[in-house]
């Protein structure tokens, strides 16, 4: 009995056995994945995996574990570097807080950080950083904050928090890239994510809605806007004040039109709201080394496959293709050969790889193209085969050179976006100790030389002498560093420095100085709307709008052979309410109105916007004469605006105007159905006019002349 | 002494059967891992005119992903929407709305997310 009972026990044991292996074996062929994904290298290993399309070279500049997760680099004016270290990315809620700054100290000279100290710590979700003031300002959503260190140990032992009422809840999207401008605003990206944004230094300032929007601020002078966006992580700032920005599958981008011109009109309909465009003239591809991870390859397979189901035309690539496009950087340093100067530089963290744009002029359109370098068609500026390779982010120091930020981990996507039986056997925690900062320089670069910076000690005479370094980084710290002390015995220096200065980025970094000083006067605005560069003259054309004695000269800057110039002398003839400047306006229209930006920044004005542009657009005979689809698309938007104002005088003379002629008639369909339109979404419409627009509406093609009288019975 | 060898017998064999049962449904779990299998309550729509709004049947870590995504109906961004984003697959009823291949339930074509990817044609 005991026998048969043992064997029967033996039996069980074996056949549960048996249950367990194959329940091993299982999980072991259809859910381990940790062999879909390598290990990471030294970091000498993994600058070996570098490939370079032309002949530079990466050095290690910082590692772990000086650094560890690494997002952002800053040089302050004494040439400390300062690291953010993004250390709760991708982490649960319960173990946020984690992100610190830390500076890093290179003690033997060698160009490589040897040791670093915790400026601070317990940061969530920090950022960006931006030296000011002696301290750094911090992007860390939901705030931005400002640190200082005031006993000189190296760590911050004051913090205020400047700014808060930012978006917190996806760390891919939040508050961050701050940079100083040319224009003393200082500029970050938002992505566009809601917020109802307080300034603590000015407590009874009204909320910022932030939707939509970026952000700018001057701490100088206590103002804070929103600014043209959707910048996402990446903000590159030209010489000119130009911003480009980076959004996961666009790699660049270009703010067009400045969001403070269309706010001044509050019924532009949304077909004329567009501000930021697309730039590059080579997407979606880029040229990675790195094999698509596993579980992007399957994500991809599963979503073709849920395409194909859904009969939709449309297609997604597991790699090659531009996916998390990051740091836009320009280049602006010394210390590489002068055809980079003024390239912007963007990472795609899940390529392992960094892409190169030149930046061209367009003689049609009033931004740039972004192009890839001849010697770059097929290939990357850098592109690694180690698959930890993450660039997020760029910087440039006092010796010109060009720093890599690499976070260094196994995986980087937020988990959220990738199916759950997907992340079986990823470890988002995985490169948790890593983190490294490369210097890149051209291979035949002489042994690394330590700049030495005190700019905090520096004579503020001197300051004026590095308005005209080569490196954009000492031109901008002195620049900053004058803005803060307000020394004004240097405006003398400043003055002949726009006068005498033969490179314009240098002029214009003077006529802000003066700015910043309040020290810029008409006649130096009006000499620089005469400047041989393009640049110097788009900013004076936005400068002399605090100037009307500047009006006769921006007018004739609406004639400007740089398109961009006589683009932003429209914008800000519109900050004009003369009786005449609505004529040059409807000159601007029938010379660059089919161009939408043309349209927008006429219509976005009050100029621009009221009757009496129409009525000098049919005392002409050039703009009614001829239909174009440039023309049907102004009116309707134009009587749109007006419809939208609902103020009845208005409406009324806009229907005689276009009745007036036998020309202008055959348009008045358009303006009808722009007018109600406008009316429909007008707060002073009530339910019953708005049945009766519709009817004016339904009638307005068969029976126009109806329409219209209807239309002003409706009114009266 | 036998009811003693008796009972770590029961007791081992009882581990083994619970055991094997945990691995089985261990195993059972795993599986998921190769399909994208939704809870059929979560396809679940009441009818075609109100699914643009009907979020009773979106469990709460869903309506937790689409607040991370920061989604919103209406897209504050004139000419970039749900509607012109690869990850938008529209209802063919109702080219109003349809959804998100990121998050389960009912999005507007009109709306916006923060994951928002521009389309490629094959």
């Amino acid at each position: 009995m005991i026998k048969e009972k043992t064997k029967l026990f033996r039996k069980k044991v074996l056949i549960n056995s048996a249950k367990i292996l194959i329940g091993f074996a299982i999980l072991s062929v259809g859910c381990e994945s940790k062999s879909h994904y390598d290990g990471p290298l030294s970091p000498e290993e993994s600058v070996k995996t570098f490939e370079f399309a032309e002949d530079l070279k990466a050095e290690i500049f910082a590692t772990e574990p000086n650094v560890i997760d690494p997002v952002a680099m800053e040089f302050d004016e004494q040439g400390n570097a300062y690291v953010v270290g993004m250390l709760d990315a991708y982490k649960p809620d319960s173990v946020k807080g984690k992100g610190r700054i830390v500076m890093l100290k290179d003690l033997n000279g060698d160009g490589r950080a040897d040791t670093s100290i915790v400026f601070a710590d317990s940061l969530r979700e920090a950022t960006s950083i931006l030296p000011w003031q002696g301290g750094l300002i911090v992007t860390a959503a939901p705030n931005i904050l400002y640190f200082k260190d005031t006993d000189g140990d190296g760590r911050a032992d004051s913090k205020e928090v400047l700014f808060t009422g930012f978006f917190n809840k996806n760390e891919e999207a939040q508050i961050s890239n701050l940079r100083f401008g040319i224009d003393n605003w200082i500029y970050a990206n938002n992505n566009g994510q809601a917020g109802e944004i307080t300034f603590n230094r000015v407590p009874g300032a009204r909320k910022l809605l932030m939707q939509g929007a970026d952000f700018r601020f001057r701490l100088d002078r206590n103002q804070f806007e929103l600014t043209t966006g959707t910048g996402q992580y990446g903000l590159a700032l030209d010489d000119w004040g130009h911003r480009f920005f980076t959004q996961n599958s666009l790699h660049i981008q270009q703010a067009v039109i400045p969001r403070r011109y269309l706010e001044r009109n509050p019924f532009l309909p949304a077909s004329a709201k567009k501000a930021i465009v697309n730039i590059s003239d080579h997407d979606p591809l880029m040229f990675q080394k790195t094999p698509a991870p596993y579980w992007r390859a399957e994500r991809t397979n599963r979503r073709n496959k849920q395409f194909k189901e859904n009969h939709l035309d449309r297609v997604e690539y597991e790699k090659d293709h531009f996916t998390a496009a990051t740091g836009a950087t320009l280049y602006d340093g010394d210390a590489l050969p002068k055809e980079y100067y003024s390239n912007v530089f963007t990472g795609d963290g899940s390529g392992s790889l960094v892409h190169r744009d030149i930046l061209s002029n367009s003689d049609t359109a009033p931004f740039f193209v972004a192009r890839r370098p001849e010697q770059e068609k097929n290939k990357e500026f850098l592109a690694s085969t180690d698959t930890w390779v993450r660039p997020v982010n760029f910087t440039v120091g006092p010796n010109g050179d060009f720093y890599m930020i690499d976070m260094y981990r196994q995986h980087i996507e937020t988990p959220m976006s990738i199916p759950e039986d997907l992340q079986v056997g990823m470890d988002f925690n995985a490169g948790n100790r890593y983190g490294r900062i490369y210097r890149i320089v051209p291979k035949n670069a002489p042994a690394y030389k330590k700049v030495s910076v005190d700019l905090r000690s520096t004579k503020s005479s001197d300051l004026v002498a590095s308005l005209s370094h080569q490196n954009r980084w000492w031109r901008l710290q002195a620049q900053r560093l004058l803005l803060e002390r307000q020394d004004k015995t240097v405006i003398p220096a400043v003055r002949d420095l726009f006068n005498k200065s033969e490179d314009p980025r240098f002029r214009l970094h003077a006529i802000y100085v003066l700015e910043g000083m309040n020290a810029l006067d008409a006649e130096i605005v009006k000499k620089a709307m005469k400047d041989p560069s393009a640049g110097v003259r788009e900013n004076a054309a936005m400068l002399s709008e605090r100037y009307p004695q500047c009006l006769p000269q921006l007018k004739e800057m609406t004639t400007d052979s740089s398109i961009r110039v006589a683009f932003q002398a429209t914008l800000s003839l519109g900050e004009f309410n003369e009786q005449s400047v609505t004529a040059v306006l409807a000159n601007v229209l029938e010379k660059h109105g089919q161009s939408a930006w043309f349209r927008t920044a006429v219509l976005s004005s009050s100029a621009g916007a009221s009757v009496d542009l129409l009525k000098n657009l049919s005392q002409k005979s050039s703009f009614f004469n001829s239909t174009a689809p440039w023309k049907f698309q102004f009116l309707n938007d134009f009587a749109t605006v007006v419809g939208a104002r609902n103020q009845k005088a208005q409406i009324i003379a806009l229907l005689e105007t276009i009745s007036q002629s036998a020309k202008a008639k055959s348009w008045q369909p358009t303006v009808v159905k722009g007018l109600t339109t406008g009316l429909e979404v007008s707060k002073g419409s009530d339910a019953s006019v708005k049945e009766s627009l519709k009817n004016i509406e339904a009638e307005v093609d068969v029976n126009t002349a109806k329409a219209v009288q209807d239309l002003k019975a409706v009114l009266l | 002494m036998r009811n003693k060898e008796y009972s770590r017998r029961k007791f081992i064999s009882k581990c083994i059967g619970s055991s094997s049962i945990f691995m089985a449904g261990g195993a059972l779990i795993f599986s998921s891992c190769d399909s994208n299998k939704s809870n059929p309550a979560d396809k679940k729509q009441t009818s075609a005119t109100n699914f643009c709004d009907d979020l009773s049947n979106v469990s709460k870590s869903e309506l937790e992903k689409r607040k991370t995504f920061a989604y919103v109906d209406r897209s504050p961004l004139p000419d970039r929407s749900c509607g012109n984003c690869a990850l938008f697959v529209p209802k063919t009823d109702n080219q109003s709305c349809g959804e998100c291949m990121l998050f389960k339930g009912p999005v507007r074509a009109a709306g916006h997310c923060i994951q928002w990817a521009s389309k490629e044609q094959p």
